[in-house]
């Protein structure tokens, strides 16, 4: 496991609910400790019983995978065949992943003008999910044992009824949710040479996933809750894309210059069933959710369909001149499904031009410049993203009942719960790049560096709707954006001594500025966040200065507000903290990100360590946001304000409030997401080739990997990269391994 | 083989040609069209149906309790509670109010709901006498969602058009403009609604000539009033239960003095709610949730665990002081029905008991002794520890000016226990929720009489009520005479009538009473209360996702 959040122990969690009682004058010290803990906690805490309940969650992990692939053929024939097996046990107890998946393409020359090729795959994925119980350990009180005196899982740890431990997950027989996936994809062309400039492909695809989830959770589990109903439920899906796509390229030369042209068109449709069924109160829980009928009340049962399709036509023109001078030109137009009709259709051109300036008479015979190749793009591309049958509204079901003797009568209906989004149309992005790629000191120096601007506009986004109008939000095509950008790559041969010692470094850098350009109204669009001049994932809220502290009760009271509360900036400085003090305060867009990688080998030794960085981003921390004001759970530890410990970090503890309604809580949560790591460290050690051939061998090679184990941030034992969220952290992997090439 | 590639050229070219326009063609098998659905018979109907439907979210339900009697003089904060600035008016009572937010958010979606039904009844393939029916209860519903918006946030968006393309203004609409719909809409229900219907919770017209009664009330219409109310206590076979605490037996839910109710069903299939776009439930926690919510937690106390009778302790509410001392226990039967005072026990066994010194000694239960005694009097320490069982005392829950000092050991408001769910943790109860009960009507008439002058005839309703709430032969000590008739002596009937029941926010707005009683009865809001609090804040989601910000403004005083 990597970093994670430091919860508090025992002794850390009963403080904090003393201080939250004291606060509101129902504690004034230990003798009070029987009125605000339950008796079992009481005594617990005075023996120095408590449990880190995610320590007893948290175990270790592993990883194998095993592959082989064969290819091969002959004039007429060629073949690639592989075969794989994956297998993943989480950090949680039941959290397993088995995936087996076979490949098999196969290129047939019939004559020298015609090619049949098949390529198939099939992948079987077998996971067991563990039902997160990491949020229930880091709140419930750790005032209790996880054991009873048999080592078996006390239900009931903290002397109340209503808080399970986060064990009972893992006793035999009480949980599996388990989701069998198998997909079959699948394509056959056929590529007719119909003269030697011109050739016709077409292809026809399927991409079929069937996937059934299956769930039961016994009675005293965490999803049905303590003494609740044992639960069975089969959800199950048959997904399918169907592919063709057809195209004619025409190809000739003529002197210097070489030319290709492509017509081509394609459709696609996508259809997913799905179907579900539930119930409470299994017969037997042996039988899982494999009978769902042997449950005996609350059953209920759900199908749903849906289709999307797209329709393209398109046509490309590859042009060069002496091998040196390169165009690119593409036209094509879309039609999707998903958007409203009259604005199905989109039109997407593009260009693309080259110049491999090495091949020019001054560059060719230089040692010292070994590559240098310019390129220039303009293109528009469309994404039309949005889930089918937004455009047409819908309704959605109610249930009521009526009494009609002594029999329920039902009364379902259906109420309009989705706008229709009716002048849906695609959003378009114009991409202008412009990059080179070079080569120096014989390509012992090799990189090449890009420079783009993209243009979006009628950004599709889901966008939050005043709810007086009877809705919540609807999809729309809402403004414009631009990226800036800049991405370098650079690769040096430092040291590179055939039998001894060499050393290869890859540098990585990439700069991106984001920035909303125009709106629908206005340039500020505060129920969603947007605004122009800024990120479209902008965090708009209080900026947080501190804590109200002793001697500015007169200041703080102007607010409503006591010393041990939450002080933010009066950003309009009216004197008086109003939503109009709102403001942007950060984004969760990195200013920028590098990496670079170093590559050692030593005889039979290689050592590679790639150390990576993303700055600037600003992230919602679920731990940071986590703090239990009110004392009712526990949470992570934190720096909190009481009249002896005057802290600007986190407010008072306060029973007399909740989380949720804390004035200002939600500027608890940003951090500054920036971190440093060495992502991976790997050793390895090939055999030597004589040893190798001993085996029957032409290569083996043992390696091991430590990937996530260095992390350098702000945030604490918290590795940032998994971007906030306290229920599934970071892995740290130690991974052995070894290749064999026969 | 060229044949073949001709063949297939032919085909793609036909998919091309034929195939475009319907391959892009949208439809939506398992969904459903406004225009295409509520044109037929089952989609009106349906939609009439989807009408009732969010009475449920505030009916028996957390927050809508938590909104309606708690922050008042006779509910306050309890340990569980999720939501304390609603008991308190604190500063933290904000725009940024969660479950504000969400019955804001429901009630619109209610109230467009109900104009969809109303502009779509009479153009639909309904009989003619059906549409009058069916528009009547609608309007009915309607109306009873606009009283919730405008008595919960005042003078703010009101529409009657059914939403069909994206509105990004609100208005701000007066109180008297809601009260004329909301009026209107009642009169039309009132004259078209049968007066008796085959499904049990259907609008029927003493509904709704009670709750316009009620309405009439709250508008100062003492003479409509009185006349409404009468015509639902004369005209109709209703009557009051002769056992006060009959009135919460969970075999008795169907009982002869309701008059207006929110159905929850035994069928958790049927306690559904709404689904949102994506098929999730709005609300998880479907049926009636009442019974969680006001009970301490004595499972955690000696000889006690928690069983299916003495119900599922949320500790989210408990009662001020002042309610307890509203009550003559030794006249007042409501005072038993209402509290649970005492827990016999269910885990027999020998506990170490505290004592008032902080030693502890040993007492053994047996089945059914006594583990717990709640009174609403103050004990002295010897008295306490000579008994052998926990006792909560009036000084062990509230301090010398009635102040909690514990918030999970206090008596429990008992009236909406659901001993008949199937498991102790099930939260769905089956229970109806009452919104409206005959005796409220005898009270309306009391306070409608007693404001036109008339004390007699004020009394004499007021006197059907506590008459019948009294132990046997204690009817007369009950009585009141048509002097001693004062408005807060019906109030404070009301509280003993009414306890939990969702009316006592409204009750004490609607007389104007809201910010001096909480003030004089409830100390854990008393110092926060202001009289801008008779509204709630707008959410900020709402004032934040409108173009016309300089029109649609947060209330007065919150920040």
């Amino acid at each position: 496991m990597g970093g994670y959040a430091d919860i508090m122990t025992g002794p850390e969690w009963v403080d904090l609910r003393r201080e939250s009682r004291r606060t509101v004058g129902e504690w004034n010290g230990p003798d009070d400790d029987a009125n605000i803990f339950n008796p079992t906690q009481l005594e617990n805490f005075r023996n120095g019983v408590y449990t880190d309940w995610a320590r007893e969650l948290l175990g270790m992990g592993s990883q194998q995978n095993h592959q082989i692939g064969i290819s091969g053929g002959d004039k007429k024939l060629s073949y690639y065949f592989s075969m794989e097996y994956f297998n993943e046990k989480g950090l949680l107890v039941n959290d397993e992943l088995d995936r087996y998946s076979g490949r098999m393409t196969v290129d047939y020359k019939v004559t020298d003008r015609l090619k049949l090729s098949t390529n198939l795959m099939y992948t079987i994925r077998d996971h067991d999910r563990r039902r997160d119980p990491l949020n229930q350990a880091n709140k419930m009180s750790p005032l209790g044992p996880a054991f009873d005196a048999e080592g078996n899982v006390l239900i009931f740890p903290v002397g109340d009824a209503s808080t399970l431990n986060p064990l009972t997950d893992q006793v035999p027989g009480n949980y599996q949710d388990n989701e069998m996936n198998r997909r079959f994809f699948g394509n056959v062309s056929l590529d007719w040479m119909i003269s030697d400039k011109i050739s016709f492909t077409s292809r026809l695809g399927v991409d079929n996933t069937t996937s059934r989830r299956g769930l039961f959770s016994a009675t005293n589990t965490i999803e049905v809750g303590p003494n609740g109903l044992s639960i069975a439920r089969l959800n199950n899906r048959f997904a399918s894309r169907n592919t063709w796509e057809n195209f004619a390229t025409y190809t000739n030369t003529f002197g210097d210059h070489n030319l290709q042209v492509l017509l081509g068109q394609s459709i696609w449709a996508t259809t997913n069933e799905t179907s579900f069924s539930e119930g409470r109160d299994l017969l037997s829980p042996t039988m899982l959710y494999q009978n769902i009928g042997a449950t005996q009340t609350a059953v209920r049962v759900g199908s749903n369909y849906d289709r999307t399709s797209l329709a393209s036509f398109f046509g490309r023109v590859n042009y060069k001149y002496k091998d040196r001078y390169l165009f690119t030109g593409v036209l094509r137009t879309d039609g999707s499904s998903v958007l409203a009709p009259g604005n199905k259709w989109g039109f997407f051109p593009s260009a693309a031009l080259s110049w491999i300036a090495k091949e020019e008479g001054f560059l060719s015979s230089n040692d010292a410049i070994s590559e240098m190749k310019f390129r220039l793009s303009y293109g528009v591309s469309g994404n039309s993203a949005v889930s089918a049958y937004q455009t047409l509204g819908g309704l959605s079901k109610s249930t009521y009942a009526f009494d009609r003797g002594a029999a329920e009568l039902p009364a379902f209906g259906f109420y309009p719960s989705l706008i229709a989004a009716s002048n849906l149309g695609w959003e378009t992005t114009a991409s202008t790049n412009f990059g080179v790629d070079f080569g120096f000191a014989n390509n012992r120096i090799t990189g090449s560096l890009d420079l783009y601007q993209q243009d979006t506009k009628d950004l599709l986004m889901q966008r939050a709707l005043p709810t007086t109008s009877g809705f919540t939000s609807s999809w729309d095509n809402v403004g414009r954006t631009r990226n800036r950008g800049v991405e370098l790559l650079l690769s040096t041969i430092n040291v590179d001594r055939s039998q001894g010692l060499s050393w290869f470094t890859d540098f990585t850098f990439g700069a991106n500025k984001e920035e909303i350009v125009e709106l629908v109204e206005g340039d500020r669009d505060l129920a969603n966040g947007w605004f122009v001049g800024y990120p479209i994932s902008s965090y708009y809220d209080y900026e947080k200065l501190g804590i109200w502290q002793l001697g500015e009760e007169s200041l703080a009271a102007e607010n409503q507000q006591l010393p041990g509360e939450i002080r933010v900036r009066d950003q309009d400085g009216n004197g008086v903290i109003t939503p109009e003090d709102r403001t942007i305060i950060g984004s969760n867009v990195p200013r920028f990100s590098a990496g670079v990688n170093n590559r050692f080998s030593y005889k039979d030794f290689e050592l590679n360590v790639f150390v990576f960085a993303r700055v600037g981003q600003m992230i919602v921390s679920e731990a940071a946001g986590s703090y239990k004001i009110d004392g009712l759970e526990n949470g992570p530890m934190v720096d909190y304000w009481t009249p002896e410990n005057p802290t600007n970090s986190y407010p008072r503890p306060n029973a007399g409030t909740s989380r949720a309604s804390t004035r200002y809580y939600s500027t608890l949560r940003y951090e500054d997401g920036s971190f440093l790591k060495i992502r991976d460290v790997t050793l390895a050690y090939n055999l030597p080739a004589q040893i190798a051939q001993r085996l029957s061998v032409s290569r083996l090679r043992v390696y091991t990997t430590a990937k996530n184990y260095f992390v350098w941030s702000n945030m604490g034992p918290y590795d940032p990269e998994r971007g906030g969220n306290l229920s599934f952290p970071m892995t740290r992997q130690m991974v052995f391994g070894l290749n064999i090439d026969l | 083989m060229k044949k073949i590639f001709n063949k297939l050229f032919l085909l793609s070219l036909l998919s091309l040609s034929v195939g475009c326009a319907d391959f892009l063609e949208e439809n939506n098998q398992s969904g459903l069209t406004a225009d295409g659905y509520f044109v037929t018979l089952e989609g009106i109907e349906a939609l009439v149906n989807s009408c009732y439907t969010p009475m449920r979210f505030w009916y028996g339900k957390e927050n809508g309790i938590a909104m309606t009697e708690t922050g008042t003089d006779i509910f306050t904060r309890g340990n569980g509670m999720e939501n304390p600035p609603v008991a308190l008016y604190n500063s933290d009572l904000s725009g940024a109010n969660g479950p504000l937010n969400f019955y804001w958010t429901r009630l619109y979606s209610a109230l467009n709901t109900t104009n969809a039904a109303v502009k779509r009844i009479p153009d639909s393939p309904l009989s003619a006498a059906l549409k009058l029916e069916r528009e009547a209860e609608v309007r009915f519903l309607r109306a009873f969602y606009l009283w919730h918006i405008v008595e919960t946030w005042g003078g703010v968006h009101l529409s009657l058009d059914e939403v069909t393309v994206v509105q990004t203004t609100a208005n701000r609409t007066p109180v008297e403009e809601f009260y004329a719909q909301i009026f209107e809409d009642l009169t039309f229900a009132v004259n078209n609604l049968p007066p008796s219907s085959i499904d049990y919770g259907r609008a029927i017209k003493p509904a709704a000539e009670a709750f316009l009664a009620r309405m009439h009330l709250t508008r100062g219409n003492n003479a409509e009033a009185s006349t409404l109310a009468k015509q639902v206590i004369n005209n109709y076979s209703y009557a009051l239960e002769e056992n006060y605490a009959d009135l919460w037996d969970i075999n008795n839910i169907r009982n002869s003095e309701v008059v207006w109710l929110v159905n929850f069903s035994a069928d958790q299939v049927l306690n559904r709610e709404l689904e949102s776009p994506d098929g999730d439930i709005l609300l998880r926690d479907g049926g009636n949730n009442s019974h969680l919510f006001f009970l301490m937690t004595y499972d955690q106390l000696p000889g006690m665990l928690r069983d299916i009778n003495n119900g599922r302790p949320f500790a989210r509410f408990m009662p001020t002081a002042y309610l307890l001392d509203l009550f003559d226990e030794s006249v007042d039967s409501r005072f038993d029905a209402t509290f649970q005072t005492v827990w016999y026990a269910n885990r027999p066994g020998t506990f170490s008991l505290p004592l008032t010194d902080g030693s502890t000694k040993d007492v053994t239960f047996s089945e059914g002794d006594t583990a717990i005694l709640a009174t609403k009097y103050p004990m002295t320490n010897a008295e306490r520890d000579a008994l052998p069982y926990t006792t909560i005392d009036r000084n062990r829950t509230y301090g010398p000016d009635d102040e909690p000092r514990v918030r999970d050991r206090y008596m429990s408001l008992r009236k909406f226990l659901d001993p008949s769910r199937p498991t102790i943790s099930q939260q769905q109860g089956q229970r109806d929720a009452f919104v409206i009960r005959l005796a409220e009507m005898y009270l309306i008439v009391a306070e409608a009489e007693m404001n036109l002058g008339n004390m007699g005839e004020a009394a004499s309703h007021f006197n059907e009520v506590s008459r019948r709430a009294a132990l046997p032969g204690q009817e007369a000590a009950m009585e009141v005479a048509p002097e001693d008739i004062t408005l807060d002596l019906i109030l404070d009937e009301r509280a003993r009538e009414f306890a939990g029941e969702q009316l006592r926010w409204f009750d004490l707005k609607r007389t104007g009473k809201l910010v001096e009683r909480v003030q004089a009865h409830n100390p854990d809001a008393a110092p926060n209360i202001r009289p801008f609090h008779m509204v709630r804040p707008i959410p900020q989601s709402q004032l934040d996702a409108i173009n016309n910000k300089d029109e649609f403004f947060q209330n007065e005083g919150y920040l």
